[in-house]
């Protein structure tokens, strides 16, 4: 029976993973907790992220098409293209989505019957904003997306997000690697 | 120990005496001794080099209580094949924090003297590393171990390093679903 490693030597190994690769993190976070709350402490993720961050891939949509993920690592989103979905702005690996209420791509967007939700591509549930923009002026308005559960989280990035809606026509965002 | 022409032999003697004291003796925790050269045990190791700087390096053994004589040898064999395989700039990262400093793939004589460490001795010589503070040598370790985990489901890992299972059911449930592309290949 091999010895268990002390925490800081585990912590160690860890942060050697491959950064394009972050199912590895994911699965090792799952061995046990106290391998989770390695990955998910402030200190691991100060390491992690003082590395240039990995590009995991990017999204691009043409006009009201669904958006598609241009994978640049094994990682690939749950929801790698979804009907109806158009990305409206992107900041630090999430995304402003909008559900087209029509998915046909010669209808216009129609801003009345649009719903908002923040996604955040490496988890499977995403999250619906409270606000509507049909009672937005474009560009004028914060949402702010609510907190959400982030326990399994493992060496994710950011802690509440703003998502300001700078424009509203589509155009390609990048995520950047999220740990 | 090469000695210039035209030098005395008292000076060789001089010399040959330098050389003794140019190495530091270090005792495992079964307590076998074991030489390294001093200037490549403060080079590789942030710890030893602390010792070195401040006078605590016994003559007779530096008990090293956290060290088995297995893992101590092999260190004590790394820091000498260090030595003598890179000769100069790959060595400068020795002495920068791997906080900042980006990983230097192993080399080959690296790869081969991780390789042919069975497992146990593997995880006694990362902890080894660890604690003398060698970088390098943490660095090779890591990337070993690493690799032993590529594509391995949770339960191989705990398997690999003799951990237990402390979640329930319905917590890996949920975080698998959540997480589901991290396992689409299991």
């Amino acid at each position: 029976m091999p010895p268990q490693l002390p925490d800081d030597v585990v912590e160690e190994i860890l942060a050697r993973f491959p950064p394009d690769e972050p199912a590895h993190l994911v699965r090792a976070a799952l061995a046990c907790k106290a391998w989770h709350r390695i990955v998910s402490g402030a200190g691991f993720r100060r390491r992690l992220h003082g590395r240039a961050p990995s590009l995991l891939g990017f999204f691009h949509h043409h006009g009201s098409h669904p958006a598609y993920f241009n994978p640049t690592s094994p990682f690939r989103p749950t929801y790698a293209a979804r009907a109806g979905w158009l990305i409206l702005n992107g900041r630090h690996g999430r995304f402003l989505v909008r559900k087209m209420t029509t998915t046909s791509p010669f209808t216009p967007p129609s801003m009345e019957d649009a719903e908002l939700i923040v996604w955040d591509p490496p988890l499977t549930s995403s999250t619906e904003c409270p606000c509507r923009p049909s009672s937005t002026r474009p560009g004028a308005r914060h949402w702010s997306a609510p907190r959400r559960r982030r326990r399994w989280r493992a060496a994710a990035t950011t802690s509440t997000v703003h998502v300001v809606p700078s424009s509203w026509c589509s155009c390609s965002r990048t995520t950047r690697r999220r740990g | 120990m090469e000695v210039d022409k035209g030098k005395g032999e008292a000076e060789e003697t001089r010399k040959v005496a330098e050389a003794d004291r140019d190495t530091v003796t270090l005792k495992s925790s079964d307590g076998k001794l074991f030489e390294v050269s001093k200037e490549a045990a403060a080079r590789l190791s942030t710890v030893l080099a602390g010792m070195i700087a401040g006078g605590s390096i016994d003559d007779n053994g530096t008990d090293l209580k956290q060290i088995g004589s297995e893992a101590l040898e092999n260190v004590v064999d790394y820091c000498n094949k260090h030595a003598n395989s890179i000769p100069s700039a790959a060595l400068i990262s020795s002495s920068i924090s791997f906080n900042t400093a980006p990983f230097k793939e192993p080399e080959e004589w690296e790869r081969k003297f991780v390789d042919r460490l069975s497992h146990d001795a593997l995880f006694d010589l990362v902890e080894a590393a660890n604690f003398l503070g060698m970088e390098r040598l943490l660095d090779v370790t890591c990337h070993k171990i690493s690799e032993m985990m590529k594509g391995k489901s949770p339960d191989q890992i705990r398997e690999v390093f003799n951990i237990k299972n402390d979640y329930t059911k319905e917590e890996l449930e949920e975080i698998r679903q959540e997480l589901a592309w991290a396992f689409y290949d299991d």
